[in-house]
Formats: C-alpha cells, sequence, structure tokens
C-alpha cells in the first residue's frame, strides 16, 4: 500500500499454488456441506459430509442395462475438473493462480462444461427418468445462460477488460455491485442454476427420483455431488471479484476479505434453496427471456454509458 | 487397519432409507418416516441412493414383486427390513444400522450373493416381470416393441407424432409404485414423449384385499398429503415442516397456530403460486387444487371443529371430471407429479379399479 510499485507486481501466483488449489477449494466445499447441513437442521451437522462422503466411498456403484458408461462417467469427471480450472483464474487475495488476459471468458467456458457433462450423464444410465433430468439441465442452460453472460460481461465493461485482476482494480472506488445491481442479482441466480442448486435443482430434483443422478450410486455419485459442490463454490466465490471489489476492504488482509465475502455469498445461495420451491425451466425460460435478458441489456449499456462518460 | 469397514461404521451412522408405502399400512409408514426425522436419516429418492430398503406393511403378491425387483437394484452396502407394524420401527431400524455397519455381513451374505445380491451388473429382470413396474422408469418397459428391436433384451423407443405433428421417438415408462412422495401401490403407466405424457392408464397394486387405514387425525392426513406436494414441488423445508406437524398432531400435540402458520407461508409464496398456475386438471386447475388443500387443512384442525361436524377425509378433485390417469394426458412429467400430488388420492379406498 502506499507508494506505487517501480516494478510490476507477477500478477499470478508462483506455480506451486495449483497444487494447492484443489485442497484450499475442497476444504471451502466441506465447509459449505457443513453450513447447508445447519441450515437444513441437521444434528450432527459437523459429521454429516464425512459421513455421506463415508457412505459413497463404500457404495458399490451399480450399472443399468445398456449403459453408455464410458459418457457417464466422462461426464461426471467432467464436472469437477471444469470447477476447478474455472477457479484458476479466481483471485484467492490480490492474485489468481493464472492471470488470464481473457479470465472472464476462461470462467464461462470452463462453467458451460457443466451443461454438457450433467446431460451426458443422465443419457449414459439408459433411464427414462436419467434422461429427463439430463434434457431438464440443458432447458436450464438455455434460461439461465444468456441473462448469465450478459451479467459477466457487464462487469467486463465496466472494467474495460476481460482480465479478472484488472476488475478487481477497476472497483477500487466503487463496487461494481453498486452501478450493476441487476446484473449481480442476475449473476447469483445462475450460479445457483449453473451448479443445479435449489431452487433450480429441477434437473436432479425429487419428483424424478434424482434425475440425472437417478442411477448413481458409490464413487460415480461422490463424484458428480462433490462436482457440483465445487461448482457451487467456484461460482459464489467468482461473484467477490467481479461485483464485491475483491480483496478491497478495511483492516484484513486481501485473502482474508476474498473468505468473508465468498462465505457471505455462499451463505446467501445456501439459504435460498430453503426458502423457495423448485422453479421449473417452463416458467423460468420465459421469464429469463421476457424479463433478465432485457434488464442485463439495459444494464450494460447504462455502464457504457457511465465508462464512456468517464473516460 | 480395515478401512472398508471404518468407512462402513461411518457410514452407519447416517444411511438413507428407501420407504416402499404399502396400501392400507399407512400406519407403519407414519412411524417409519417419524423415527427416521427423529434420527436425522433421510429418505433416499430411489434405489440407487439407498442404504436401507424398508418396507412399510405388508405387501399383497404384485407390490411385493416389485419389491423385490427394487431390491436388487440396491446396491451394496445395503439392509432390507420390513416393518410390519408401527411399534416395530425402531427395533427393525437399530438392526438395520447395526448389519450396515458390520463389514463381515456384508461382504459374505451381500456382496457374496447369498441375498441375491451379488450381481448388478444386470440389475433389471427380463424374466418376464415388465408388467411390474420397478421404480418408475429404470429401464423402457416393454408393452409395445419397438420398430427399432432390442437392445440388451430392451425394446427400442418406437415412434409416433407428437404435439407439433413432428414424428418423435416414444417412451414407455412406468411412473411407481416405488418413487418419492407418490401414493401407496400406485402404478402410473406412461408414453412418453419427451417429457410430455401422450397416453396414461392407472392402476393400484393388490388394491382388493387392502383394508383402509382409519387416521386417528383428519388433520393429520390433510398435512401428510400436503407434505407429499410439498416435497415434489421441490420445497423441501415447507414438506419437512408438514410432516414434523403431522406427527406431532397424531402424538396428541396441540399446533394449530403453527399449522395456520405454515398455512399463510405457502399461500403467500408467490413463486409456488407462479408455478402452479396455468396447469390444467380436467375441468379444474392445480393452483384450484392447492387452494382447495389448504383450506382443507385448516378445515381439519381439532380448532375449527367444535361446531360439531366431524372433519371427513375428501378425495379431491372429484368435479375434475375424470380419472385420475385421464388428466395426466398432455401434461408434462413435472406437472403430472405435481397433479398426482394435488389429487392425493386415497390408493387403500381406490378399489381393484382404476383412478
Amino acid at each position: 500500500m502506499g507508494e506505487m510499485p517501480i516494478v510490476p507486481e507477477p500478477a499470478a501466483l508462483p506455480w506451486w499454488s495449483a497444487l494447492l488449489l484443489p485442497v484450499l477449494l475442497g476444504f471451502v466445499t466441506w465447509s459449505a456441506l457443513v453450513g447447508d447441513a445447519l441450515f437444513s437442521g441437521e444434528r450432527a451437522a459437523l459429521a454429516v459430509p464425512g459421513r455421506e462422503a463415508a457412505r459413497l466411498l463404500v457404495g458399490q456403484p451399480r450399472r443399468t442395462v445398456a449403459a453408455d458408461s464410458v459418457l457417464g462417467r466422462v461426464g461426471g469427471g467432467v464436472l469437477p475438473v471444469a470447477a476447478l480450472l474455472a477457479a484458476a483464474v479466481l483471485p484467492l487475495g490480490e492474485r489468481p493462480v493464472a492471470d488470464l488476459s481473457i479470465g472472464v471468458v476462461w470462467f464461462n467456458a470452463m462453467e458451460v462444461l457443466a451443461w454438457a457433462a450433467v446431460w451426458m450423464v443422465g443419457w449414459g444410465s439408459n433411464s427414462a427418468l436419467g434422461l429427463a433430468g439430463g434434457y431438464r439441465f440443458v432447458a436450464q442452460g438455455l434460461a439461465y445462460e444468456l441473462p448469465h453472460m450478459f451479467a459477466i460481461i457487464t462487469a467486463a465493461l465496466g472494467a474495460e477488460s476481460l482480465r479478472i485482476t484488472t476488475i478487481v482494480d477497476a472497483q477500487r472506488d466503487l463496487w461494481f455491485v453498486a452501478i450493476m445491481p441487476v446484473a449481480f442479482v442476475v449473476y447469483l441466480m445462475s450460479a445457483a442454476a449453473m451448479a443445479f442448486w435449489g431452487p433450480f435443482d429441477a434437473p436432479v430434483g425429487r419428483d424424478l427420483a434424482g434425475g440425472a443422478a437417478a442411477e448413481l450410486s458409490g464413487v460415480d455419485r461422490l463424484i458428480l455431488a462433490g462436482g457440483r459442490w465445487l461448482l457451487l463454490v467456484v461460482a459464489a466465490a467468482m461473484a467477490v471479484p467481479l461485483f464485491l471489489g475483491g480483496g478491497a476492504g478495511p483492516l484484513l488482509p486481501a485473502w482474508a476479505w476474498v473468505a468473508v465475502k465468498t462465505a457471505a455469498v455462499l451463505a446467501l445461495l445456501l439459504w435460498l434453496r430453503h426458502r423457495f420451491p423448485t422453479v421449473r425451466m417452463d416458467r423460468y425460460v420465459e421469464f429469463a427471456w421476457v424479463v433478465l435478458v432485457p434488464l442485463t441489456i439495459a444494464q450494460a449499456l447504462a455502464v457504457a454509458l457511465v465508462v464512456l462518460g468517464g473516460a | 487397519m480395515d478401512l472398508t469397514a471404518l468407512l462402513l461404521r461411518v457410514a452407519a451412522r447416517r444411511p438413507h432409507v428407501l420407504v416402499v408405502a404399502v396400501p392400507g399400512a399407512a400406519g407403519a409408514r407414519l412411524a417409519l418416516e417419524a423415527a427416521l426425522a427423529h434420527r436425522g436419516w433421510p429418505v433416499a429418492t430411489g434405489p440407487a441412493d439407498a442404504d436401507v430398503l424398508a418396507v412399510a406393511g405388508a405387501p399383497g403378491p404384485d407390490l411385493a414383486a416389485v419389491v423385490d425387483a427394487v431390491w436388487g437394484q440396491v446396491p451394496a452396502p445395503c439392509v432390507r427390513i420390513d416393518v410390519p407394524a408401527p411399534a416395530d420401527v425402531g427395533e427393525r431400524l437399530d438392526a438395520a444400522a447395526a448389519l450396515l455397519a458390520d463389514a463381515e455381513h456384508q461382504r459374505t451374505e451381500v456382496v457374496d450373493g447369498n441375498e441375491g445380491h451379488g450381481d448388478h451388473e444386470e440389475h433389471h429382470d427380463h424374466d418376464g416381470h415388465h408388467d411390474h413396474a420397478e421404480h418408475g422408469g429404470g429401464g423402457h418397459d416393454g408393452h409395445h416393441h419397438g420398430h427399432g428391436g432390442t437392445v440388451a433384451g430392451l425394446p427400442m423407443a418406437e415412434v409416433g407424432p407428437d404435439r407439433d405433428g413432428l414424428t418423435l421417438d416414444r417412451l414407455h415408462v412406468p411412473l411407481g409404485p416405488v418413487l418419492p412422495d407418490w401414493p401407496a401401490g400406485l402404478v402410473v403407466r406412461v408414453t412418453l414423449q419427451g417429457d410430455v405424457i401422450q397416453e396414461a392408464s392407472a392402476e393400484v397394486l393388490d388394491a382388493g384385499p387392502a383394508e383402509p387405514f382409519e387416521w386417528p387425525s383428519v388433520a393429520a392426513r390433510e398435512l401428510d398429503g400436503l407434505a407429499r406436494f410439498l416435497g415434489v414441488a421441490g420445497w423441501p423445508r415447507a414438506a419437512g415442516r408438514a410432516r414434523t406437524l403431522r406427527d406431532a398432531l397424531l402424538a396428541g400435540g396441540e399446533v394449530g397456530a403453527e399449522v395456520t402458520a405454515l398455512v399463510r407461508r405457502i399461500r403467500r409464496s408467490r413463486t409456488l403460486r407462479w408455478l402452479v398456475r396455468d396447469i390444467s386438471v380436467g375441468s379444474t386447475d392445480l393452483a384450484a387444487l392447492l387452494a382447495e388443500r389448504l383450506a382443507a387443512v385448516e378445515d381439519a384442525l381439532p380448532e375449527r371443529q367444535r361446531g360439531g361436524h366431524a372433519g371427513v377425509a375428501r378425495q379431491y378433485g372429484h368435479h375434475a371430471g375424470a380419472g385420475m390417469a385421464e388428466l395426466l394426458v398432455g401434461a408434462e412429467l413435472a406437472a403430472a407429479r405435481l397433479i398426482v400430488a394435488a389429487l392425493d388420492r386415497e390408493t387403500d379406498r381406490m378399489g381393484a379399479g382404476h383412478g
């Protein structure tokens, strides 16, 4: 702080941080699971993730008749890998593991993989309920993806850069949530939707006996559930550099502020699941295209005018 | 150190239980659900998610055959328990947890096949059981063999014109009887195109011999149906609350104010209203059915019964004017689930005929 650095600091964290990233994300995900158990009013909430993980680790994987197991397993595996890759551009404090010049696009590309992943899992199990669940997620993608892209591109527009660290720097005076509240709210909704998290959990809904995950057991189910949680955590964490000023804040170091803000966004998403019933896509598609798309475009236009006016 | 044994012990602290409801045996199901809620054990969504298969009541021959097929789909480690009477629940669940934690039992009895659980590669039976619905869509159930021949003994999807005149795949899928928040013993065989139901026929397995269950409290019966509707609507918090209040009522608690508060909260939910509107159910619609249900919950409260008219269990949607199966034709799968939950026919009173 204070004097301007003469030599530009390296923008990315050292290479070995890439090895720590999965550990860190795993820890945050574990905490989020405990938090969700608390929200659900479970007793022994601290033990719930451990018991569930143990249950799935010793569980026998099963196969349905004429299943496309390769497709299904690749789909399941894509989910956690995509979440980890998306997290690479996430500033953990001031710097990310990889400071890509197209960070926003990278994040979006990784998160879109979930679209294919859930469909592959649903199709792969050769079960009508799994198939219906997989296609529900495809429809869900049609609904949330377009408003979501307008929302994140508005943040990039505000900073005139696709680099996540530049977007954080641009919020030194004013967090983007203040000048683009619509984009922030839409982002939160799509963060829940991309992780098929409640109230957007129709693809794995109870009414379909688990939907895309209906036929999964053991490690297969663990990988899908874990990937889903990682995706939710990464999507929640990305709201911090895009809209909430990244590591900016008084007293505490940047990494602590990132942790606090991420926890707050995650808590909000966990709470949402209990607050609302599952939103079916036959309803949400209409809302997304008729209301959210025009709203996010208007938001982007307003931000563009502010940027032009300030230049 | 035996890592598997350790994991089994940890996992057995919180097993997922798949509850099979038997028509006429709501008492056993209620006791089972209350015991699961008390222990904090989740209710499984299907056989793949289950560790314990719990049959609440004594199933007739048709339902028993389905239960056997479903049991074959539950992955190890697993335990099957039968709960014929409400009083046995606690003991049976304790025994189930002990067997789940017992590595020796799981290795020798379950995985090595003494209980018919050795082969999980091919768990759908092809031995003429095709008219027994399984857990609601495990395979392409074959009454009508498609044009495309068979794959691994399963018929390929046939094709037919859809509502827009396009020629698309049709799947024959049985819904129930083992499906979350689904009426006991009900099977609805549907022909699906995409997720739109084109044909439907309903039956209740072993409907004849079942003795209808006498609910000690009409309000509890209404809350039970409401909890199922909320579960299907994907609102676990409210569904859990309805179940808690149901169990409190059955235990003789005074929860009138809490029930009224829950009903008010559901009525006020704009999201729920948005989700149930414009889904027609015969001559009425889903929103009207839900309103009727909520009113019935309030009317059935003991506090409202002082006027002397005893609460009588009602059948919903009679004015909808058709059998249940016909009401589902043209609906999407998600809407059909909501319609079945909102109608909430008491399958133990439906007789051997169709819904």
